[in-house]
This record gives structure tokens, sequence and C-alpha cells, in this order.
């Protein structure tokens, strides 16, 4: 990936749909706004994730358990301690990263397929151990977390909504810059041959962490959101198939790429509403939407070569002469 | 140009999701900020339908309890519809899956209350769904009947929130009862860890302590554990005068093999779930004489049961389960009090649905406490020659 600046035609599609998603609420009913606010709080997985497995090459399996971690941090804050959201929202972030750094500190020098079994096997103890402690409320959950205060009274779910677009807004943004940066050229020197990279002088394991610690964080401020969002979590919410959903977004949206994480994200999650009219058939036909997509678009969706279809390259090709500077 | 492409994607995506939205959210007005209030809900229309929404796990682990539910609430909604509906006007159902996630079952219970035309809830199966569903019918003032949701911390958190299968509290103080006039005084108890193992765990063992037994040993053991001995070593140890087994059939009938296996001849009591022929036939002899309760009993029936087993096997060619039959109450108990309420205002439903007393219903007897929490009769099961017999 070169750097390259937005064209100005891109750049007012990217206004005209951050202008549809503020005027979200407005057009769309709740349980529309609901499914919105979980698409922000997968996105912010896959994102998150998409760090470790398109960027630094860390298949991470667990992602799961950061989210979690963070989701039990801010609510175990919330209705033992009272704090405030804020508060909560941070700390779940700054627990799952130091989680994070744990178990980076333990597998980051294993590679490949050990890393995915050493992750893989952490999400589900740290869910376990949840499960059985007591100070987490064991298998019963948490229930009745608070909705974050502002202006003196609790937040609604359409404030809700813009605080998580905010977010995730900012997020991307910051995932944007970040990859494009050193550090972010440094991660992709490593995924593309860690021995190489030692070689130039690269610190390997210190870059991996980094970007352990900086997805983990990420993974836990999800956590925080959904906790609060939803208001009540029980350990049965974070299983691993929950992490071999946001590598399914990651991989069917397009690894290595700003952009495919959110895509697959979104369409993970909107894609099971949308033929909720099938009802009993909907697992597999969303089955059948992942094979196919895995199959035909391997490099993820964003890597599909869109120009073949006539009216979008038309359409490029519109862009392209107005600004002369995409690729 | 990959970015420009995905744009274009995200932003046929978001047009997808309108669409998509507008034909399965069946809502005509659009205006939906405002939570379902009791004015809007329905609408006072005669011609139109009264919508009750059913949430399920029709899909996923759960799914054959979903099913059931399914199964016997549109049961019982044509039989209401043949009796000429519900205040003059038709009930239809809207069914919606959870599959038995919570964050489903909170997606799908914020579509039903953005949903106008749905006057009230059904459902959902299992407790980590009622829960994450709650604050959502909570904050919108509609009445969510879950007619399985036995957790103690449920139907209280709620005004809005009813359950019908009674809570383990109930539960447990009848096995109790029962174990300790059967001549028991000390009892250990083996329980699956899940929001639902630890309230039958706790409901039994407070009853028994208050009767004045002993409880001599707490042991939990973990969803999808298939190795009791080590467990079973440990209570043994203990040397109590019953056991009480906390699981659903399958993991039950594996625990009983396995203490046959260990030679180990003890008076054992299972809360109703393991009532399934499947319990027997894989449990096999080692199930002989274990006692069990249940509300519901299709080998000896009372006369309203009776009449829903003949249709339901009519209709579907099998035996209705305890959980569908518990589902079919809270269906009927509803419309009860909406015929009682005398128009669709969910304040008026909500206070004759709360003075529901002495319904008899196909799965026994309901009323609910203050709370919301069904008081339910049980019948004493043990197993006798590979079958189910009744204790009297």
């Amino acid at each position: 990936m070169t750097k390259k600046k937005l064209s100005p035609a891109a750049l007012v599609l990217l206004l005209a749909v951050l202008v549809v998603l503020a005027a979200f609420p407005f057009i769309f009913n709740s349980y529309l706004l609901q499914v919105a606010v979980y698409c922000g709080i997968y996105i912010m997985l896959a994102v998150s994730l998409n760090l470790l497995i398109g960027y630094t090459g860390i298949f991470s399996m667990g992602h799961v358990g950061f989210y979690c971690v963070g989701a039990y941090t801010s609510a175990l804050l919330a209705t033992k301690m009272g704090m405030p959201f804020i508060v909560c929202f941070l700390a779940g972030g700054l627990v799952a990263a130091f989680f994070g750094a744990l178990v980076g500190f333990a597998t980051l020098r294993l590679n490949d397929i050990f890393i995915a079994f050493a992750t893989m096997g952490l999400g589900e103890i740290i869910r376990i151990v949840i499960q059985n402690a007591t100070f987490t409320n064991g298998a019963l959950g948490v229930t009745g977390i608070p909705m974050p205060e502002w202006f003196g009274r609790p937040m609604n779910r359409v404030e809700f909504y813009y605080m998580v677009l905010i977010i995730v807004v900012l997020l991307v943004f910051f995932t944007y810059r970040l990859v494009h940066s050193n550090t972010g050229r440094t991660w992709m020197t490593i995924r593309d041959d860690a021995n190489a990279a030692a070689s130039l002088g690269i610190n390997v394991f210190r870059y991996k962490m980094q970007a352990m610690v900086i997805s983990c964080f990420v993974a836990g401020l999800a956590g925080s959101l959904y906790a609060t969002f939803v208001q009540y979590i029980n350990a049965s919410n974070f299983t691993i198939s929950v992490s071999t959903n946001i590598i399914a977004m990651v991989a069917i949206g397009g690894m290595g790429t700003v952009s495919g994480p959110i895509l697959g994200a979104v369409i993970l999650q909107i894609l099971p509403e949308a033929i909720r009219f099938l009802s009993n058939y909907r697992q597999l036909m969303f089955g059948a939407a992942l094979v196919i997509s895995i199959m035909f678009a391997p490099k993820g969706l964003v890597g599909l070569n869109w120009k073949r279809i006539k009216p979008i390259a038309k359409l490029c090709a519109l862009f392209e002469s107005k600004s002369g500077k995409e690729e | 140009m990959k970015k420009l492409a995905s744009l274009l994607l995200a932003s046929s995506l978001i047009l997808g999701l309108a669409a998509c939205g507008n034909s399965a959210a069946n809502n005509p007005g659009g205006e939906s900020q405002a939570p379902a209030s009791s004015e809007a809900a329905g609408g006072q229309d005669s011609s139109e339908p009264i919508r009750i929404a059913l949430t399920a796990p029709l899909t996923g682990n759960l799914s054959q309890y979903g099913e059931s539910f399914q199964n016997t609430v549109e049961l019982a909604c044509k039989q209401w519809n043949e009796k000429g509906g519900v205040l003059g006007r038709t009930v239809e159902l809207s069914i919606e899956d959870t599959a038995g996630d919570s964050a489903q079952a909170a997606t799908v219970a914020q579509k039903v209350v953005s949903d106008d035309t749905i006057f009230a809830q059904v459902g959902d199966f299992n407790t980590a769904c009622c829960l994450a569903a709650q604050p959502i019918y909570d904050g919108a003032g509609m009445i969510q009947i879950s007619p399985t949701c036995s957790a103690i911390n449920f139907a209280v958190g709620s005004k809005w929130s009813f359950e019908c299968l009674g809570t383990q509290d109930v539960q447990g103080e009848f096995m109790a009862q029962w174990a300790y006039d059967s001549g028991a005084r000390k009892v250990a108890i083996l329980y699956l860890n899940s929001d639902w193992g630890i309230s039958v765990d706790q409901g039994f063992a407070k009853a028994f302590e208050a009767l004045g037994g002993e409880i001599v040993i707490e042991e939990p053991y973990n969803d999808g554990e298939t190795d009791f001995s080590a467990a079973l070593t440990k209570m043994r140890e203990t040397s109590p005068d019953a056991l009480y087994i906390a699981c659903y059939y399958n993991d039950g009938a594996a625990i009983n093999i396995q203490r046959e296996t260990l030679g180990w001849d003890i008076p054992v009591y299972h809360p109703g779930t393991v009532y399934s022929t499947d319990f027997l036939s894989i449990g096999g002899t080692a199930v002989e004489g274990v006692y069990t309760n249940v509300g519901f009993y299709p080998d000896d029936p009372t006369p309203a049961a009776a009449a829903f087993i003949e249709e339901y096997n009519a209709l579907y060619g099998t035996d209705p389960d305890y959980y569908g039959a518990c589902a079919y109450d809270a269906f009927n108990v509803l419309m009860e009090a909406i015929e009682r309420a005398g128009e669709l205002d969910s304040e008026k439903v909500r206070d004759e649905l709360a003075a529901t007393s002495g319904y008899e219903g196909v799965s026994g007897s309901i009323t609910f406490d203050a709370n919301g929490d069904a008081k339910k009769s049980y019948i004493k099961l043990t197993v006798k020659d590979g079958a189910y017999a009744v204790v009297r």
C-alpha cells in the first residue's frame, strides 16, 4: 500500500457517507440503531484485530478474550464501584491492554500457528475463569450496567449511537495514520519477513508487543461499549465463536487494508439481520454467503477487481480524471 | 481505487440496510423514535389484528425448545382466532429468532419495541436472552412474558416482566421438602455451572437448610464436561443421604451412568429439566428410581392438558414438551389479561396480568406473585421399569 492522498471526489463521497451516518437516527428506527451500534462495536474489534492479523502477521484467535476483559472491567467498575462511564471505558481498554501485554510477553516469540493456538487457549481460559470466579458474579453474569450519564441524566440510545460513531471515526482515522506511519511500515516489514526485519536491526518483539497492546486496548474499549449498551453481560457472550466471527470480518473485508475490516464488520453484522425473514434457514444462508465470498474473493471484498464491472470502471474513471492522482 | 470501491459498497450497504429494515420492521408509520407507548401499541382500530411478538431460539443449540415454543404458540393463536379472536380482533404472531444469544436478543427486542403494531412480547427461552432484552422492554413499557425464565433475578427486575415456569426458589422448596420428607438429612449437590444451574443449586440449598437439613457439598461442573467420576467420588466421600443433581437430560443420563459404574446406590433427585424420553433411553438402568418433577405430564393429564395434547398431536404428530406447554400458557394468560382489560392498554393489561390467580393452564396452575414470577404446582415423578411414573 503506497501512500496516497484521497481524491477530492472520494473525500466528497466519504463526507456523504458520514452525513448519512450522522442523520441515521432521524431516518431509521431504534432496531436499526441497535444494529448500527453493534456494527460500530464490531468495526472496532475487526479494525483492532486487523492490526495484528493484517499488518503485523500475528494470527490471534483469542481476540474475544480482550473484548471480554474490557467488558467485564467496565461492567464491574460501573456496577460494584459506581464509577462514571469515562473511567469504566478507559479502564476497560487499559486492563485489556495490560492482559494483552502479558499474553504478548508469553506468546509473541512463538510463530504462526503456535500463536494461533496459544491465543485461542488464552481466550477460552479468560472466559472460563470469569465464569467460575465469584467477583465476576460467575455464570450469573452482570446485570443492571448503567448507561453513561451526562448532563445529570442517563444517555439515551440515540446519543449512545453518536458516541460510538465518533469513537469509530476517530479510531479509523487513528488507524489510518498509524499504519501509514513508521510504526505501521515496520509492522508490515515484520509481517512480510520477520527475519529480514530483524537483520535490518528492527526489534521484532518490541514492535509486535506494540501492535498487541494497541490492538487489545481497542478491543477492551469495544467490550466496554458493548457491556454498557446491552446493560447485561454473561461469560457465554464471549465464546470462541466471537473470535472466529471477527476473523471472518477481517478476512472477508480484506486483511491488511484500512477499509476492509470496516466493510467486513458491517456486512457480517447486517447480513444476518437482512436475511432474518428466512428464519430457520438463516444460518445456512449466512454460511453459504461466507463460503461464496471466500471462494470468489480470497483477498477480501476490497481486494476484488471492481473495475471489471463496467459501470464501476466508468465511475472510477470519472473520479480519476478529476483527481488525476489515484493509483 | 480500492478505497473508492469500498466507499461505494459501504454506501450501498447503508441503503440496503434501510431497505431491509423497512421491509422487515414492517413499520408503516416510520415514526419510531418514541418508545411504543401504551396508546401507540397496536392502535385502537378494531379492524387491525392484535400483534404479539414471539422471540425464541429457532436456530442454534437450543433450537428444539424454540421450535416447541413456536408450535405451541401458533396453536394457541389459532385457537383464539377460531374462537373469534381477542376483543373481537384477530391475533397475529410476529416470530423472531434470537438463536439463544443475548446480543441477538437485545437486537430483536429493539426491533419488537420499534414496531408500533406489536402490543406485547412472549419469550425468550433462556435466562441470558431474557435478561439482555429486559432493559429494552422495560424502557419501552412493553409486556415481556417469558414462558421459561426461572432465574430468581429476572421477573423482579422490571414491572413489565413475567415468567410462567416458577423460579428455582419455588421448585427448590418443593424438591427440598420431598427429599426431607423421604428421610434425607445430608444432601450433596452437583450442578451445571450456568446462570440456571446456580439458581437451582441455591434454591434447593436455601430451602433444605431452612428445613433443618445439611448441604454437605455443592459441586459445580462446566458445560461440555463428560467425565463426572472425580466429582462423584468427591461427593461420595462426604457420605450424603441423597443427591440433588441440577442438569439437563443428556448430562443427567451420563452422570447417572457413571454413578452406577462407581456402584454408588443412593437416592437421586433432579429438577424437572431431565424430564425427557431421551433421559430414559440414554440412561437405561442407571436412571431407574431417580426422582424428578414436572408441571405437565402427558400420560396423566388434567382435562385442559388432555385437550391440548390431542390438538397438538393432531397438528404436529408428536406430544408437546413441558416448555412448549409453558409457552402455550404464557400466551393464553396474556390473551386472558387483554380480554379482562377490555382494551389494548399496556398499563391495564399489565395490571390484569399481574392479577392472574389460579389460572388452570396445561402446564399446571399459574398465579403470579408481586414480582411477576409464577407460582406453579408440580407433579412428583420417578423412573420405574424404564418409564416415568407418578409418585403419589
